[in-house]
């Protein structure tokens, strides 16, 4: 009853207001596309902040040296014609020719050498800098070639230049570069107002041919709901970060396998869970296409027994998943000779899509299977001081999710497998001595034998409990033809109306 | 009045430092900003390297002693998140929200006061009814969910304004009235109360005895009288609005105010903006706070300032 007064009240007053104003439809967009995203760009120097808002915008004005293809995650030429390795720390590089910035300066092998030096200069304090921290310097041989010298032999140099944006030299240097991006890529800056949107319009003397699409207009939109109203009431026509319960909502859905992955660490370090039978139980006993299917309504798929996926540079395929096996997990738990001790299990909440739900229906798994689950769900900041205070003050279970951009396994075994990890609470000597050497060894054949090696070690001693891998899910307007990405760069220049 | 005023200008001046200081003091004891900012992945040494070189390893007084003598010159430092000084952010800002507040508080005084008049007048009435169950609703309603409703009923529904945004008087009108909601149903509530004591006062019956128009009993004799309590909730409603209950309709509405500023500087642990943010808003409440002080007098020559 009151909710109708107040409905007819609201009705009232807005008429009311409407009737002295002309309101009328949003006009359909003409060769402008409007994307909205969950929150305002950090900055638009594109070599400063590690943010995915930032991202999003930039990599449609910026190109790296080396690309990747969308489907296949393979890296491919950009900027650079090709790459090869001279020595174990010197790789060179020849770029592409006649290819300028918008503002007209020119992109060559010395505004590469110079985009290269600066995001790796220690006073420039890039928040990227953990994406190249193996570059030592890079330096023109001439208009075309670059050398790039590698702190030690660094294999993956190739796909850490996939992340690193080429800039103008002569811009760079100015006060208000943050604000006013100029890269070589399809679309060209035109205004930013802050948390409302940023404006682009094609590159019509873009290397690659001109985009589809005139203009670009990406707003911020922090509000979920808010996002999904956006795009139903027609004024955006591409949705990022969707839930899946709003796909059945949206005009058009569009999926693709992400990278991110959500997974439990356990510590094998001390405490109950130093018995790797326990381990192996507690990952036979989730169910995780039962989760995949409830909780994400299909739009995630069982993580492989491993933090990686088939894109990433160290995969091994015959690490599969751990098979839901209840049985098996109870026999594993009696073998171990459990007797009930507590194991607390550390989440967080809000940070990831559902995963409160996800940590709360993972502990009702491991409870069915007879292990005595506690959750406790922690603040942020606590949840991160726990989640890199060590081994010694690790919790005997901590969720979390990890997301390797650089898909190269180099980044994922350093941080969780290798006993020196930031994010580890295991240790395997032949595990490290298989990372430590993956990390320099320059014959790709062999370097992947040794990832492959160190997963099926972790794997078999299971060493973490993997779950899901979420999908990336978009929305979009009827006529927009896009193929979401794998490694979730949304691209403008790969969309176009029909 | 001079020395009233100096007075509370003092105070304010206080006021506006204890906030300050309160927040610099919590803002960090909230955990560790430099892991906060890099990705979960960077080692320590990374880390490690980032906290050094913006001084989060300082002794907590020599960080407290940078941060008040820059503070006192308006400088916040730059913004972690934004990269840019933290005031010129907050001030970008500011205005879209008083902007926004304006408007509510507008919408909230000419649509509550002639409710809480109307209702007055037929106490028990069917208008009367109506207007106290609105306006308890608006009172109660969450504003984060009403925002919704409207986003959904006139921007998806019909069309008639926009879900989101900032601009035109379109993007204007759903968070001007989400955010008015419950001044409007407090407004009307105070009105209706304070307008049935004056018209119960004897002095009433004296303006209506002398043959004034019922229209002048009530505006010029009733309504004046009752203005005190109306004034007082209404820059009471301002200050709140712009204190913080613009938060949540900024949010909802993705309008570029303080309030989504200030909510995506606390996600990002981003100090410097936290306490430009802050410190911007209470300046804003004590100066709203003390132009009411002064406008009561206007009002009420009973108020006295000595």
């Amino acid at each position: 009853m009151l909710r109708k007064v107040f409905t007819l009240f609201s009705v009232l007053i807005v008429l009311s207001m409407a009737l002295s104003g002309c309101a009328g439809k949003a006009a359909a967009p003409t060769g402008e596309i409007v994307i909205a995203i969950g929150g305002d760009p950090s900055t638009l120097d594109p070599q400063q902040a590690d943010d995915g808002n930032e991202r999003t915008v930039n990599d449609n004005i910026y190109e790296t040296l080396i690309a990747r293809n969308p489907k296949t995650l393979e890296l491919a030429p950009s900027l650079a014609e090709s790459w090869k390795q001279l020595d174990a720390t010197t790789w060179e590089i020849k770029v592409r020719k006649g290819v300028t910035f918008h503002n007209g300066e020119a992109f060559d092998a010395a505004a590469a050498a110079f985009s290269i030096n600066r995001v790796v200069n220690p006073d420039f304090k890039s928040e990227q800098i953990s994406f190249f921290s193996t570059i030592k310097e890079a330096k023109a041989l001439d208009a075309t070639t670059l050398q790039v010298m590698t702190d030690g032999a660094d294999p993956t140099l190739p796909t850490r230049l996939y992340w690193l944006k080429m800039v103008p030299p002569k811009h760079a240097g100015d006060a208000d570069f943050g604000t006013t991006p100029v890269g070589t890529g399809p679309y060209k800056f035109v205004e930013w107002a802050r948390d409302d949107h940023v404006s682009l319009e094609a590159n019509t003397a873009y290397w690659g041919g001109a985009p589809s699409i005139a203009k670009v207009r990406i707003r911020p939109i922090k509000e979920e709901v808010t996002r999904l109203a956006a795009l139903q009431a027609g004024e955006v026509n591409l949705v990022k970060g969707l839930i899946p319960e709003y796909v059945s909502q949206v005009p058009v859905a569009a999926s693709t396998e992400g990278l991110e992955f959500t997974w439990i660490r356990l510590n094998c370090l001390k405490g109950p869970l130093t018995d790797a039978r326990l381990r192996l139980a507690i990952n036979y006993a989730i169910n995780r296409e039962e989760l995949a299917k409830s909780l994400y309504s299909g739009y995630a798929v069982p993580a492989e027994g491993q933090l990686l996926t088939p894109g990433h540079f160290g995969f091994n395929p015959k690490v599969k998943a751990y098979a839901f096996d209840l049985a098996k997990a109870k026999k594993l738990i009696a073998d171990a000779g459990y007797a009930g001790e507590e194991l607390e299990f550390i989440g967080e909440s809000g940070r990831w899509l559902k995963d409160k739900e996800l940590i709360e229906a993972v502990a009702g798994q491991l409870r069915a299977a007879g292990l005595n689950v506690k959750v406790n769900i922690v603040e942020w900041s606590a949840w991160l001081d726990l989640l890199f205070a060590g081994a010694e003050k690790a919790p005997t279970m901590q969720f979390s999710a990890h997301s390797n951009e650089l898909l190269d396994a180099d980044r994922t075994l350093s941080a969780i497998y290798h006993s020196k990890g930031s994010q580890a609470a295991y240790s395997n000597p032949e595990v490290d001595a298989a990372v430590d050497a993956a990390r320099t060894e320059t014959d790709l054949a062999k370097r992947a034998d040794l990832y492959h090696k160190a997963l099926q070690i972790a794997y078999d001693e299971a060493a973490i409990a993997p779950l899901l891998n979420l999908e990336d899910i978009y929305g979009m307007s009827k006529g927009l033809e896009w193929t979401p990405r794998r490694d979730g760069k949304i691209l403008v220049f790969e969309m176009k109306f029909k | 009045m001079g020395p009233f005023i100096l007075r509370r200008i003092v105070y304010s001046v206080a006021v506006v430092a204890g906030v300050s200081v309160f927040v610099f003091l919590i803002t960090h004891m909230l955990g560790d900003p430099a892991r906060m900012m890099l990705p979960l992945e960077s080692s320590d040494a990374e880390v490690e390297a980032f906290r050094q070189s913006m001084g989060f390893n300082d002794p907590i007084y020599v960080q407290f002693w940078r941060f008040a003598t820059n503070a006192v010159r308006g400088d916040f430092g730059d913004s972690l998140w934004q990269r840019e000084p933290a005031m010129g952010l907050v001030m970008e800002r500011l205005p879209k929200t008083l902007q926004l507040v304006a408007i509510s508080t507008f919408l909230a005084v000419i649509i509550s006061i002639p409710l809480g008049v109307l209702a007055a007048l037929k106490p028990r009435s069917a208008l009367d009814r109506v207007c106290t169950v609105s306006s308890l609703v608006g009172v109660s309603l969450p504003d984060f969910w009403l925002g919704l409703i409207l986003i959904l009923v006139f921007a998806v529904q019909f069309h008639l304004f926009y879900t989101s945004g900032y601009g035109t008087w379109k993007h204007l009108v759903l968070p001007s009235l989400t955010l008015a909601a419950r001044p409007i149903g407090q407004i009307t509530l105070i009105t209706r109360s304070a307008m049935i004591d004056e018209l119960s006062q004897q002095y009433m019956v004296t303006a209506r005895s002398k043959g004034l128009a019922e229209r002048v009993v009530v505006m010029r004799h009733a309504l004046r009288n009752a203005l005190i309590p109306i004034v007082t909730l209404s820059a009471w409603q301002i200050a709140r609005l712009i204190s913080g209950l613009t938060v949540a309709v900024e949010t909802v509405f993705a309008w570029p105010g303080v309030g989504l500023l200030a909510i995506q500087a606390i996600q990002r642990r981003d100090l410097p903006l936290i306490q430009a943010d802050v410190f911007v808003v209470a300046v804003v409440v004590t100066l709203v706070n003390l132009v009411l002080d002064v406008l009561y007098g206007l009002f009420d020559p009973r108020i006295r300032y000595d």
